[in-house]
């Protein structure tokens, strides 16, 4: 690996582990505190207060993802092509089978989320291991 | 596309991580272009021919098919 491309993933590395920690912390802690708060200004700057860490790492990642060479992007942009496609038909299969009722479940937002990002990282290994 | 990448390594003694600093890629992507399995863009195989030295051609050819 050339020394720019090492020096940048290893920032990126400690910056997504950082952010990881910090959303981690932020999340729990907000929403313990948002049980003793009424007003609604706060509870509000406590249910966004993750998305600060969150975007932080974003942010690092889309720094990155214009340092790494032209194979690792094309993977990391095939892997989000995939997630794309896998979100659109599984959100698409538990919004049917709710309008025709045969479930009631309703997909949780941030679980879908986390399951996105999730799903994009083991792309990526996959399609990794291939090329 | 095939190549010659590893062949025209091995003859100036270099290992992958020596060939990935001077394209400024991961080693990953050398093994992967040594395998086949990744075919490099145009200014990639521009910068891999100045590497070695040579035309584009003596280094790529199509596979057999192609």
């Amino acid at each position: 690996m050339s020394e720019r491309i090492r020096r940048a993933c290893g920032r990126y590395q400690i910056e997504m582990l950082a952010s990881g920690v910090v959303y981690a912390g932020v999340l729990i802690g907000a929403k313990l505190s948002a049980k003793s708060i009424d007003e609604p200004a706060t509870v509000l700057l406590l249910a966004l207060a993750p998305i600060a860490p969150l975007a932080y790492g974003f942010y690092a990642f889309a720094r990155y993802y214009f340092i790494m060479d032209e194979r690792e992007r094309r993977i990391a942009a095939d892997a989000a092509a995939l997630t794309l496609m896998f979100m659109i038909v599984s959100l698409l299969t538990i919004g049917f089978l709710r309008l025709f009722g045969v479930i009631s479940f309703e997909p949780d937002l941030v679980l879908s989320a986390a399951g996105a990002i999730l799903f994009w990282g083991l792309a990526r290994i996959v399609i990794a291991s291939r090329r | 596309m095939e190549n010659r990448l590893k062949e025209l390594r091995g003859e100036r003694g270099w290992s992958q991580g020596d060939l990935a600093e001077r394209l400024d890629v991961s080693r990953q992507t050398v093994n992967s272009l040594e395998r086949g399995k990744y075919d490099p863009s145009l200014p990639l195989a521009f910068k891999i021919a100045s590497v070695f030295g040579l035309p584009i051609e003596k280094i790529f050819t199509p596979a057999k098919g192609e």
